[in-house]
C-alpha cells in the first residue's frame, strides 16, 4: 500500500506563489524571487514569498476539513546603493499587480484550490541603506480532495 | 482542610447529526405545543392548561459544499432521526468567506 499523501498548506502556498511569480518574472527584471525561509544565498533586489501563518478557517468551526486562511507576507527589498526609491516603489507596485491577478494565481496553484486572495497592508521602511516593503495578503485555500 | 477536587462533569458537546450538502455549523431545536388552551377560574387564575399538537421547529446552518444541491422548500429532511418538512431556505454569502445555508424545518405531530 503506498504511503498516504501528506500536504502542508504553507508549502503549497509558497510553491504556488513562486510558480506564479516565475511566470511573471518579466515584470520584475533582475529581481530574485525566493520562497519561504530559504537557505539560498540572497542578494538585493529580492522578493521573498513567505506564508507566515495558516489558520484553520474560522467559518468551519471545529472541523476545518483542509480549509485554511493564510497570512502571506511578501517582502520586497532593494539596495539604496543600486536603486532609487522610485525604482523600488515600482517593484512594489509590480508585485501588487502580480498578486492582483487572482485568477492567474488560482491557475498556478499547485495542489488543491485557491478560493481567493486579497491585500491587507503595505508597510514601507528603510534600514541599513535598504528599501523594504512588507505586503500582507490573506489567502483562503483548501487541500486537494481525498483520492 | 479538604484535598483539591479535580473531578469532571461531562456535558453534551457539539451537534446531534450531520447534513450531506453542508458542513454543519449549528443547530437549534425548539419544541412547543401549537395548541395551548388555558381555563381560568372566576378570578382569572389559570386552573387548567391543555397542551397538544406538538411542533418541533429546528434550524440548521452550515457551510455549503462544492457542487452540493440545496434542498427545496417543501422537501423532507431528516435530522437526528426526525423527518422534517423544509419550510425555509436562506443562502448567504460574503466576499471574504464561505457561503452559508440555513434551513428552517418543522415537524408536525400528526404528520409522520
Amino acid at each position: 500500500m503506498p504511503p498516504p499523501t501528506i500536504y502542508g498548506i504553507r508549502t503549497i502556498a509558497e510553491q504556488s506563489l513562486k510558480a506564479w511569480f516565475d511566470l511573471n518574472a518579466g515584470m520584475l527584471p533582475g529581481v530574485q524571487i525566493h520562497a519561504g525561509q530559504t537557505d539560498d544565498i540572497r542578494s538585493v533586489p529580492i522578493v521573498i514569498l513567505h506564508a507566515e501563518t495558516a489558520l484553520a478557517h474560522p467559518d468551519l468551526g471545529a472541523f476545518s476539513q483542509g480549509n485554511f486562511e493564510l497570512t502571506v507576507k511578501l517582502y520586497v527589498y532593494s539596495s539604496a546603493d543600486d536603486s532609487t526609491l522610485a525604482q523600488h516603489r515600482e517593484r512594489v507596485e509590480n508585485v501588487q499587480a502580480i498578486m492582483q491577478d487572482v485568477s492567474g494565481l488560482q491557475s498556478a496553484w499547485v495542489a488543491g484550490e485557491l478560493y481567493s486572495a486579497w491585500v491587507v497592508s503595505d508597510d514601507e521602511g528603510v534600514a541599513d541603506r535598504r528599501y523594504g516593503n512588507v505586503l500582507s495578503y490573506t489567502l483562503v485555500a483548501v487541500y486537494p480532495p481525498a483520492p | 482542610m479538604s484535598l483539591p477536587q479535580t473531578f469532571g462533569a461531562s456535558h453534551v458537546f457539539a451537534l446531534y447529526d450531520t447534513a450531506s450538502f453542508v458542513t454543519l455549523q449549528s443547530d437549534g431545536i425548539s419544541k412547543k405545543p401549537a395548541l395551548d388552551v388555558e381555563v381560568m377560574d372566576e378570578t382569572g387564575r389559570v386552573i387548567t392548561d391543555r397542551l397538544d399538537d406538538e411542533r418541533i421547529e429546528t434550524s440548521l446552518s452550515g457551510v455549503l459544499k462544492t457542487a452540493a444541491v440545496i434542498p427545496e422548500v417543501g422537501a423532507r429532511l431528516t435530522y437526528n432521526a426526525v423527518s422534517y418538512i423544509i419550510k425555509g431556505v436562506s443562502n448567504d454569502g460574503t466576499n471574504n468567506g464561505f457561503r452559508k445555508v440555513t434551513l428552517t424545518l418543522v415537524k408536525y405531530q400528526e404528520i409522520a
